[in-house]
């Protein structure tokens, strides 16, 4: 009897309920609020969901399944890979390949097969806009550094303003490698993504504030036809250029290219289609999961969190100003044929930010058919992106 | 630790002027290439282009004209399907219906851009 209730003992100073704290049931509650905006309110549900759930599952105590010690290393200092073989649970294992920049590399080969650079390609002059949208990128580490974040924090921040998931966790798990820093790469990716499901809000406003009725009432040209050719010939371009320029981002556009290399192509159709479909659902569960178990209590119920989330939505609305000014430009120096609204389209939310610009245009003429012409700066952006995380890492030392 | 203004200057300044030059860059290749392949096509045609001028006079009985949207050549046109894929799509999370497309006929309309052909079907069947 003794015995037993020795065992029961033990069982409970073992169990959850024994090292459970207030954070941990802050960040518990939390992960429920994500889930439920994804599921009911379908915000980016693929990636929100599993992030949700890692939060969850990294904030219930005792579970052995993350430790931020293994990952959490002094500048200067490698990681001890033994030592997270031997020692990490199922979410450190996943979470290798964050490490280790394999997942958002493959996330973009499937983001590749899926994408359509034919509108950008008839009309190249697009990529400007996807160059100013990023401009909200680099605004944004002004801010960063104005409240006091490190080079290396104020990087991972800055690249949400880029509206892009996969880049956002691709250059915060590099600049964020060493310890000692108060974001992580979870909250970075959080942030990005519930961002993203928010364009919808943030867009149009500003949107409406810059850009007259007269302007909004722009038809534009209709796109010349791009021969199969063009678009075989354009990943291979882009790649050789981009990885030439900018050496670090080649890993996230060489992926991106080499994806619409299989689609342009036609001869991998296979290929094609599971990188689009079996590979990125794979690599977006193990992501997601992995992403959302470095949201510790520790690291998110901070000053630093609410920042971070605040300069989120100053970056994406800094982005998307930006991106419309450059429209008005291109739309006097062309006289007139060039629509602005397809400027906001330059942040590298596919497809939501080009179907932003169709909504507004609509509005004020239904018979304007903007998605199309806004697609080319959409796309573009997520090179411009790319190219903008590359530059990123180049300069900034971690 | 406080970064300098020095340093941050030169990140942004840096930062943008490379990711501007990079898609200058690559304004400048897909813009020749573009007009390469536009001059090669030209070429073709205009060699093409009195041998084919027969073969290619459509019968006006050879294939019966409907109302229905025209199907897109699958290499250059997909985006009709796509955007009207996405309409389809809008609505319904708009309206709570649950909507779907069930199918695409071809239309003989020679001469004539897939946008044209989707516009002017739309205008036929406000009528």
């Amino acid at each position: 009897m003794e015995l037993f209730f020795e065992t029961l003992g033990d069982l409970a100073v073992t169990s959850g309920f024994a090292s459970l704290t207030w954070r941990n049931v802050v960040m518990i509650l939390v992960s429920l609020v994500f889930m439920y905006l994804a599921i009911k309110k379908g915000f980016e549900p693929l990636l929100l969901l599993p992030i949700a759930f890692g939060m969850l599952l990294t904030n219930l105590p005792s579970t052995g399944m993350y430790h931020p010690e293994l990952w959490n290393i002094d500048a200067g200092h490698e990681l001890d890979f033994g030592k997270i073989l031997h020692e990490g649970g199922l979410l450190d294992m996943l979470y290798l390949g964050v490490k280790l920049q394999i997942y958002p590399s493959l996330i973009f080969l499937g983001i590749g097969c899926m994408t359509d650079f034919t509108p950008l390609i008839a009309n190249p002059k697009s990529f400007l806009l996807g160059a100013a949208a990023q401009a909200g990128i680099f605004l944004t580490f002004i801010g960063a550094a104005l409240l006091g974040f490190d080079a290396t924090e104020a990087g991972s921040i800055a690249i949400i303003g880029g509206a892009d998931g996969p880049t956002s966790i691709y250059v915060a798990s590099k600049l964020l490698a060493s310890g000692g820093k108060s974001v992580e790469v979870g909250t970075i990716a959080l942030a990005a993504y519930t961002y993203m499901a928010l364009v919808p809000l943030i867009q149009p406003p500003i949107m409406r504030r810059l850009t007259t009725e007269k302007e909004r009432r722009v038809h534009m040209d209709t796109l010349r036809t791009v021969s199969k050719t063009e678009k075989m010939i354009f990943p291979i371009a882009v790649t050789i250029i981009i990885a030439l320029l900018v050496p670090s981002a080649a890993p996230l556009v060489g992926m991106l290219m080499l994806g619409n290399l299989f689609k342009e192509s036609g001869v991998v159709d296979r290929l094609s289609k599971t990188a689009q479909n079996e590979l990125m659902n794979i690599i977006t569960i193990f992501l997601g999961i992995s992403v959302g178990a470095t949201t510790v209590a520790d690291k998110v119920i901070s000053w630093a969190f609410i920042k971070v989330m605040i300069l989120g939505v100053i970056a994406f609305s800094v982005g998307t100003a930006c991106g419309l000014l450059f429209g008005k430009i291109m739309y006097v120096t062309s006289g007139g044929k060039v629509n602005p609204l397809i400027g906001s389209a330059g942040v590298s939310a596919v497809p939501m930010a080009a179907r932003q610009s169709q909504k507004v245009g609509a509005e004020t003429d239904p018979t304007n058919f903007l998605l199309m012409h806004a697609m080319g700066p959409n796309v573009a952006g997520v090179i411009g992106s790319a190219v903008a995380a590359g530059v990123l890492l180049s300069i900034i030392q971690y | 630790m406080q970064m300098e203004w020095g340093y941050i200057g030169t990140v942004v300044v840096s930062g943008l002027l490379i990711v501007f030059v990079a898609l200058l860059l690559l304004i400048i290749a897909v813009s020749v290439m573009g007009k390469i392949m536009e001059a090669a096509d030209a070429k073709k045609k205009k060699a093409a282009a009195p041998a084919d001028v027969k073969r290619e006079m459509p019968s006006p009985a050879a294939e019966p004209v409907t109302r229905d949207i025209p199907a897109p050549s699958y290499t250059d046109d997909t985006e009709v399907v796509a955007v009207i894929a996405a309409a389809v799509a809008a609505i319904s999370e708009e309206t709570g219906r649950k909507l779907r497309i069930t199918g695409i006929r071809p239309a003989a309309v020679q001469g004539r851009s897939a946008w044209g052909a989707a516009a002017m079907a739309d205008s036929m069947r406000s009528i």
